[in-house]
């Protein structure tokens, strides 16, 4: 009789140790497929967005909408992650994309070839519905406006933006943006990009002009020199990662400038009559300015301009019949 | 004596058991683990391929010797002084284009009427192991504005991983 009462709970005990054995190897295999189901994700959401970013880059003036999976994807100059997700980013470092930091639900996007003044590099675009661009009725937002990308922007006037903000700010639009050329209102949600066309202005969006970047706390200023460069302030979540991006389209322009100049110096070998000189003069300047990298006015300005002197050596050696520089 | 042989007879069968729960729970472990391993290596290869896409679309559309006319692009359409330039600057902006391209190798062949094909390398990152390498052929036209000649050739990118 004792000894059925031990059997029998021994055997108990055999049923409750089999059982958390069986119960615990169930939690572990759980986890770790829970892991790697979501570790999985990321890197499917990365390899493809990778390819999509591409894919945007390479359809100029194409506007693309991508919907994105549940996950928040965060966006550096250099790179761009998950939210939430311990693992590195993957690097953009190719790419030249103006965004704001977070996109979420899903990725609207746009791309422009940089003309400076020859095709140097696409400029890419990305938004997310969340985020929503006002423009403010004045005559250079104005212009900005009906030349701007397809997604979710107003044209608004300055007295009524305030009510018109705080309606649309919220939970459906993380992050506002007004484009404006007054003193902007700002708050959490709230940024503004201040323009001040400086040369051009005739031209615009296609002049060089001062863009400052108005944050909750902080106030800084940089420059646009062209349509491309002005859509890129628009976009960026703030100064710093637009000028990332701006020293980035300068190395390029840099490379560019050093292939379009020694393609004309042989040339010049060849014909005697064309004059080329000129040309491999404001090639040397641009190779010269865009070197160091610098994103004050006096570095951009310089840009800016001998771009238009190299453009103008274009016409007139198309004017006498001479292979152009591009 | 039969009570006894009998305990012993329990013993074993929760024994035997419990062996079998633990070879079941094993097999079931070895079979996630082996099944992991499989899909990272398809996650693996995919990755792979696309980033050899990606490489192979870089290199197609690269501004540097891509003919313009009028300042825009002509798509699959080479500027043949563009890319002599291009071969020399290359090897002068390592710093640029070796994280651009990493494993790439790209050749130029063209065909002239008169002598057939000619090949030149334009860059050579090829490394000296490779577990796979993928080959893309790009038909392209070339116009050579210093002659103002058109001719016909194929860009070989060879994608080393």
């Amino acid at each position: 009789m004792k000894k059925a009462i031990i059997m029998s709970q021994l055997n108990w005990i055999y049923i409750a140790f089999v059982g958390g054995i069986i119960i615990l190897s169930a939690l572990t295999v759980i986890g770790k497929m829970k892991k790697s189901s979501e570790y999985n994700l990321v890197s499917d959401i990365k390899i493809y967005l990778d390819n999509i970013l591409k894919n945007i880059q390479l359809s100029n003036k194409a506007e693309m909408d991508i919907k994105l999976p549940d996950v928040d994807v965060i966006f550096e100059c250099d790179s761009f992650s998950i939210k939430g997700q311990q693992s590195s980013g993957l690097p953009i470092s190719d790419n030249i994309i103006f965004s704001p930091r977070i996109l979420r639900d899903k990725m609207f996007g746009y791309s422009l070839y940089w003309n400076m003044p020859f095709e140097t590099e696409f400029f890419s675009y990305v938004t997310s519905p969340g985020v929503k661009y006002y423009f403010i009725d004045e005559p250079y937002p104005k212009k900005l406006f009906f030349t701007f990308p397809d997604i979710d922007k107003d044209l608004i006037n300055f007295t009524d933006s305030n009510d018109e903000i705080k309606r649309d700010s919220g939970e459906k639009n993380y992050m506002i943006r007004i484009i404006t050329t007054s003193a902007p209102t700002i708050n959490k949600e709230v940024s503004a990009i201040k323009i001040e066309v400086i040369t051009d202005k005739e031209t615009f969006p296609d002049s060089f002009g001062k863009v400052t970047f108005f944050e909750e706390e902080s106030e800084a200023s940089s420059f646009f020199m062209d349509k491309a460069t002005l859509f890129g302030a628009i976009y960026s979540q703030d100064q710093e990662r637009y000028e990332c991006n701006l020293k980035k389209a300068m190395q390029k322009l840099n490379v560019m400038s050093n292939i379009k100049r020694d393609k004309i110096t042989e040339f010049k070998s060849t014909f005697l009559y064309c004059p080329y000189d000129e040309a491999i003069g404001y090639l040397n300047e641009m190779i010269k300015a865009t070197a160091p990298l610098k994103t004050d006015q006096d570095s951009l300005m310089k840009i800016y301009v001998t771009a238009k002197k190299i453009k103008k050596e274009n016409l007139l050696l198309q004017r006498l019949s001479c292979p152009m520089i591009y | 004596m039969i009570k006894n042989k009998k305990a012993q007879l329990e013993i074993m069968q929760s024994a035997f058991s419990l062996l079998i729960i633990f070879f079941i729970i094993a097999i079931a472990v070895i079979f996630f683990v082996v099944q992991m391993k499989s899909m990272n290596n398809q996650k693996l290869d995919q990755f792979l391929i696309i980033s050899q896409i990606k490489k192979s679309k870089n290199i197609a559309l690269l501004p540097e010797v891509q003919f313009t006319s009028e300042n825009i692009a002509v798509s699959d359409h080479y500027d043949k002084a563009a890319l002599m330039a291009f071969k020399e600057i290359i090897d002068n902006n390592q710093i640029y284009y070796r994280p651009l391209f990493q494993n790439v190798k790209l050749r130029l062949d063209e065909y002239d009427f008169k002598t057939g094909w000619k090949e030149q390398v334009i860059f050579d990152y090829s490394p000296k192991q490779f577990s796979d390498m993928k080959e893309f052929q790009i038909p392209v036209a070339l116009t050579d504005p210093e002659e103002y000649r058109k001719s016909f050739g194929v860009i070989y990118l060879e994608v080393y991983s």
